[in-house]
């Protein structure tokens, strides 16, 4: 009984210790106090680098550009970058000439190679469950139609493409909900709905083309409907899709909504506004940017942006921790581009510089 | 570097050696023509026209007149290795540059600016370069410089054809024929060509992305191909001496595909092609039998340019030109001339709504004049006034001096100097692109000033020149495509290029050896001094424009032998605005050719050699390029008289 007890407390002892080196290795992997920040993607110029992620410690104020390269030994980024998105404890980086995708931990450290294989001309990606979808528009596309777009299905854990589904138009923007894959269109007045389970493709009508979804609380979502060089169209503003019947009950017209490609639309974290870049020609024909606030109670556009005036805005992401904004903009490929803080109420508080061509931003804790 | 320093040192090591015998020359040299005095220098007092000898420039007729152009002028030529290549004089942009050919400018009127790849050398006899700003002659967009494509006038009387091939390495093919076939008064010229170029050339790929093997690995450049093939036809006919009809009709086709950066090219998956097809034809009537000389002449030139394939998204123009001018000498010291010069324009692009631009007209009048004070002091002044539809273009102004000074019985010095306005109306796709054209954006305008002097030392046995450039010159409204919420082009900067060159020749006899050596050197810092952007480059020097530039060559030819080798260095330069460079870089050349005759039939065996110090470089960032590469080309000469 003794020996027993001692094997006891020696096995318990032994399970608490692997059980605190395993708590603590968690711990010290990813401090909290070295990630939390906000992480601005910089796109750069197409086939000629300079991406970049710059990181702004919005606790201290600290903005460090080219943090990436900080992070990894100087070794800057081969690819532009069009998307960041964040999935348990990794940070997934779409990569454009080369066309790659590349994990990241949370400290922006890269440890494993990026994968390219079945990748051309990614977009944008979004997690369910051990897999990771990400859209792209095919090799050489025919920019009118995009004909051979698909949406590349990739298996986290071995890191490779298991196969791609076809969907033309030129899938851009995603969001996954109710066992479904929602997908915007750019280049079709449609949204893709790829059932995850039976993996079939079915389309929902929209009045303009497509481009990014928020999700609300209730996993519904909001998209952008925009009017492009190739699909005019003057239905502009948000799409309200109801996941549950895949169908767009409603829209809400706004005009001039931005058909850039970045962070176009955003919500705070209560989901009670959504933020929707527009831009548009002034009282003096000076294009300018702005950002229009949608009510998500009363389902309406203040009639009033709430930020306006920004020349070259090329992005937005909103704070989880205090709903403040953050609004990019960018003049040209090559320099720096500009993030100006503004409060939930449009107020400015701060600027800073960050690395060419911001496109949004993404949130670590 | 030490290959740069290595190279010069076996340059002058060999320049020297020769020139110790220079004493036992003979009398039979003579100097090529440097700078041209003909009709381009007469109302251009003062102003920088080098010709680029014949000599060098049958050294580089394979592909496009870039070769040329970056082997032997300082001027910045910022390519890829496949069919991409832009012009930048004096780090101005690639628009800023004119490229004629008879009385068309080449630069596309969409773009502003020629792909200098598409251009085949091998069609034309001579090149000229014009440094800073000529927009009093040459009109709209010579701001940096100009470049002149000139054929020979040989007035073929009887049959002459020369045909040459070259066959080099990464898949380089280049087969042509001119074909010379007149009487002396008629003369018909044929030239065509096809060039080829697979451009699947090793290199060192620095940017494969692989973190787990990082490193290097050695790659082929995939996806860079370059097919080119035009026809250039020329009917002409001289009345007498000073009367004379000459006609051109050039029609080509050039095909490339986007060379993928290096990080493409490692996950190599596919890229894109430019096909571009075109129409150029020029024909003017000369006549200087009287006390008033005329001069008049008619083109039409079609461009069309389709991206990948997708022929629903045409970018291409029609324009129909003319030109008439008349001139007279009053006396040997005092001429002018007069002229004007119209196009219509039709543009068919894919994005432009014909409710903004269905067509244009553009009409240029001008005024030049010479007064030459005595033997030594010589002053030019021009002046031009562009006129275009919907549009204001500004007056423009240029004042050239030049003072010669013997001395010595061999020798002479000149000091020349410039005062020139120059201006850029926006391209079409400046202004009428989509929804983003900007009709109301203002005309690029130039200040030129120039200083200049250059030595002349002539004797049997020896001929040199040496020339010290300085210049100022401040563009102020420059355009940019800036993003606004959506791309539109602006004027946003002001920019000062300022800075000096240096360019020497030297041609003597070393028994029965003939020895031609060149060196040039720029130092061009070129900042923006204003900016329009909050976070935009200021006083800082340009992207791409290279501190300091240099080149040299020497030409070797003993009997039937010749020789030659050849070096260009090019500075750093920032790639970015937040200071990223791109290292200096050296290229250097050389090769041997033989002479020799079969009866009538004269042939020509070369085989040099393309970079084979094998630098490794980039020209643009994360763009490879190849290293070292063989030729070998054989040229046909047949002259016979009918």
């Amino acid at each position: 009984m003794k020996r027993l007890d001692l094997r006891l407390i020696l096995i318990l002892f032994s399970l608490g210790f692997l059980v605190s080196c395993n708590n603590n290795e968690i711990d010290d992997l990813f401090p909290g106090e070295l990630v939390e920040g906000c992480y601005v993607v910089n796109y750069g110029s197409y086939g000629k680098g300079g991406g970049s992620i710059s990181k702004y410690d919005y606790n201290t104020g600290l903005m460090t550009n080219f943090y990436n390269e900080q992070q990894n030994g100087g070794r800057e980024f081969l690819s532009n970058i069009q998307y960041a998105y964040t999935y348990n404890d990794s940070v997934y980086l779409i990569g454009n000439l080369a066309d790659q995708l590349v994990t990241m931990n949370p400290l922006l450290v890269q440890s494993k190679n990026g994968v390219s294989e079945q990748l051309n001309n990614p977009r944008f990606c979004v997690a369910s469950g051990d897999y990771l979808y990400i859209s792209c528009l095919g090799p050489n596309p025919d920019w009118s139609k995009i004909p051979g777009s698909y949406i590349a299905k990739l298996n986290i854990n071995s890191n490779k493409v298991e196969k791609t589904i076809k969907l033309p138009g030129g899938p851009e923007g995603m969001e996954v909900a109710n066992g479904k894959l929602f997908v915007a269109l750019n280049y079709k007045d449609s949204i893709g709905v790829i059932d995850l389970k039976t993996e079939q493709v079915s389309y929902i009508a929209t009045p303009a083309v497509t481009s990014y979804f928020v999700k609300d609380k209730g996993e519904n979502l909001y998209v952008t409907l925009v009017s492009t060089y190739n699909n005019f169209s003057t239905e502009t503003g948000l799409g309200y899709i109801n996941t549950k019947t895949a169908k767009l009950e409603s829209t809400y017209k706004l005009d001039n909504v931005s058909s850039s490609y970045g962070s176009v639309i955003q919500s705070n974290d209560g989901f009670t506004k959504i933020y929707v870049i527009t831009s548009a020609y002034d009282a003096n024909w000076n294009l300018t940017g702005a950002v229009a606030e949608f009510n998500v109670a009363t389902k309406t556009f203040n009639s009033k942006s709430l930020v306006s005036g920004i020349s070259g805005i090329s992005g937005i992401a909103v704070n989880p921790k205090d709903d403040n904004m953050y609004v990019f903009s960018a003049p040209s490929v090559t320099g720096a581009g500009k993030m100006d803080i503004y409060s939930s109420t449009g107020t400015l508080m701060k600027s800073h510089a960050v690395g060419a061509f911001p496109i949004g931003a993404f949130f670590l804790e | 570097m030490r290959r740069f320093v290595f190279f010069i040192f076996l340059l002058f090591t060999g320049f020297g050696m020769l020139a110790q015998n220079q004493y036992s020359l003979p009398d039979t040299v003579v100097l090529d023509e440097i700078v041209t005095f003909g009709e381009l220098r007469k109302y251009q007092t003062g102003a920088k026209i080098d010709k680029i000898p014949a000599t060098l420039v049958q050294l580089a007729q394979e592909g496009g007149i870039e070769n040329v152009l970056r082997r032997f002028t300082p001027v910045y030529i910022k390519s890829d290795a496949g069919g991409l290549s832009t012009i930048h004089f004096r780090g101005t942009s690639a628009s800023h540059t004119s490229i004629n050919f008879g009385g068309i400018n080449l630069n596309s009127l969409t773009l502003g600016h020629s792909n200098l790849s598409s251009i085949p050398m091998f069609l034309f006899d001579g090149v000229s370069v014009q440094y800073g700003s000529s927009s009093t002659i040459n009109g709209s967009g010579a701001i940096g410089g100009a470049v002149y494509l000139t054929l020979s006038e040989e007035w073929a009387n009887g049959l002459k054809v020369t045909a040459k091939t070259s066959v080099g390495s990464f898949g380089e093919f280049l087969g042509g024929a001119k074909i010379y076939l007149g009487n002396g008064k008629w003369e018909s010229v044929t030239r065509a060509y096809w060039y080829l170029k697979e451009n699947d050339f090793p290199f060192n790929n620095y940017y494969t992305g692989n973190i787990e093997t990082p490193g290097p690995v050695r790659d082929v450049q995939r996806g860079a191909s370059v097919q080119n093939r035009g026809f250039l036809q020329e009917i002409n006919y001289k009345f007498s001496k000073n009367q004379f009809f000459k006609s051109s009709v050039w029609i080509g086709n050039n095909w490339y595909q986007v060379q993928p950066n290096m990080q493409s090219n490692y996950q190599y998956s596919g890229t894109q092609v430019i096909n571009d097809d075109y129409i150029r034809i020029w024909a003017d009537y000369t006549n200087n039998e009287h006390k008033v000389n005329f001069k008049g002449g008619a083109g039409y030139v079609h461009d069309m340019l389709v991206y990948d394939n997708n022929e629903t998204q045409q970018i291409g123009t029609d324009r129909l030109i003319s030109e008439i001018g008349a001139s007279t000498d009053f006396s040997s010291g005092l001429g002018l001339k007069a002229g004007a010069a119209y196009k219509y324009i039709n543009p068919n692009v894919y994005s432009y709504s014909d409710q903004a631009i269905d067509f244009e007209h553009q009409l240029d009048l001008y005024l030049s004049s010479f007064y030459q004070i005595n033997r030594n002091l010589r002053f030019s002044l021009n002046l031009r006034q562009m006129f275009v539809t919907n549009y204001e273009a500004p007056f423009t102004p240029s004042f050239g001096a030049e003072y010669t000074l013997r001395a010595g019985s061999e020798s002479y010095l000149k000091f020349t100097s410039t005062l020139a306005k120059s201006y850029r109306v926006p391209t079409f796709n400046d202004r009428y692109w989509g929804t983003q054209g900007n009709p109301d954006l203002l005309p690029e305008s130039g200040k030129n000033a120039e200083l200049g002097a250059k030595y002349y030392f002539g004797t049997d046995a020896c001929q040199t020149t040496f020339g010290l450039n300085a210049f100022y010159m401040d563009v102020e409204n420059w355009i940019e495509w800036r993003n606004f919420g959506v791309w539109q082009a602006q004027n946003v900067r002001e920019v000062v290029s300022k800075g000096i060159e240096f360019h020497s020749n030297t041609r003597f006899l070393i028994g029965e050896m003939e020895a031609d050596f060149t060196f040039n050197y720029t130092f061009n810092p070129v900042e923006p001094i204003n900016n329009v952007e909050e976070n935009g480059l200021l006083n800082r020097q340009m992207n791409y424009s290279p501190l300091h530039m240099g080149n040299s060559s020497l030409g070797l030819k003993y009997k039937m032998w010749r020789f030659f080798a050849d070096g260009q260095y090019t500075g750093w330069r920032y790639t970015d605005d937040f200071g990223h460079t791109l290292p200096a870089f050296f290229v250097a050349n050389c090769g041997f050719g033989y002479l020799f005759d079969l009866k009538k039939h004269n042939f020509d065996v070369t085989i040099s050699s393309l970079n084979f110090l094998n630098a490794d470089y980039q020209n643009q960032k994360y763009y490879a390029m190849p290293g070292r590469s063989f030729k070998l080309s054989l040229k046909y000469d047949l002259n016979t008289r009918l």
